[in-house]
């Protein structure tokens, strides 16, 4: 998922009193300045891999390893933990989700990474480089990526009328 | 990006059954939808319509078979040596 992570992203945050309300952590309002930072960066986070990997310190093959682990995702929570439990659970929803948006790429997750090198896929669209052009218009040129990222925009707008945001105020 | 002219026109037939049944899960008598509020679901509604057309033609599917075949992320000095 490209694009339709920014959708996903603000829909979480729109969920934020309903996440932090059922961890029993303090309430976070829903696209709040807290709420919107936390999720965008938490969700971005797993991609940040791909810095290493512009600046000649790690191979393509780095990307969609290490950030992409429950293990990244749980010890991101627990670091978070101490300084604000609302954070914690709400970093470690928005990467869970993202796993799950990228579990459409052929190019796998290796969710339990480092017990197991064994890559998850629905396999719906076929992975074609972690960034650049050729990357982002080989990946609209499948369905299925049409279908879930454009879905995630449907799925926010129907947000922002529920939480009565411009423009469905 | 389509094989058949007809998948953007398909598209559209999907839209409008997508943003049908959200503005109708969403639109109550108290607070019903106005024409651009509605126009702004069809219009974004056309993302995954135009995504399920996708899926009836088959230049997507050969785009994807044809990607799958290549691994982006071999070592590039391999790949360089192997052309």
């Amino acid at each position: 998922m490209q694009v339709g992570h920014l959708a996903l992203a603000g829909t979480i945050a729109s969920f934020a009193p309903e996440i932090t309300a059922a961890a029993g952590v303090p309430r976070v309002e829903a696209w709040s300045v807290e709420s919107l930072a936390v999720v965008f960066v938490a969700h971005y986070l797993p991609n940040f891999d791909v810095i290493p990997i512009k600046l000649g310190w790690a191979t393509d093959r780095f990307h969609c390893s290490y950030s992409h682990t429950l293990l990244f995702a749980a010890a991101v929570g627990a670091a978070l933990w101490p300084f604000n439990a609302s954070w914690a659970v709400l970093a470690v929803v928005s990467l869970l989700l993202h796993f799950v948006a990228d579990s459409g790429s052929s190019v796998g997750l290796p969710l339990l990474l480092p017990f197991s090198r064994k890559r998850y896929s629905l396999y719906l669209w076929a992975d074609t480089g972690h960034s650049g052009w050729f990357a982002f218009r080989s990946t609209y040129q499948q369905a299925w990526t049409w279908v879930t990222e454009g879905g995630m925009f449907v799925v926010l707008a129907a947000r922002c009328h529920q939480l009565r945001v411009w423009p469905f105020s | 990006m389509f094989e058949y002219r007809r998948t953007p026109y398909l598209g559209l037939v999907f839209a409008a059954a997508i943003g049908f049944a959200v503005t109708w899960l969403l639109e109550t008598p108290e607070r019903p939808l106005t024409l651009a509020q509605a126009a702004i679901f069809y219009a974004l509604s056309y993302l995954p319509g135009l995504g399920l057309a996708m899926l009836t033609d088959p230049a997507p599917r050969k785009a994807k078979a044809e990607y799958l075949k290549v691994d982006f992320y071999a070592p590039r000095d391999v790949g360089e040596a192997g052309e």
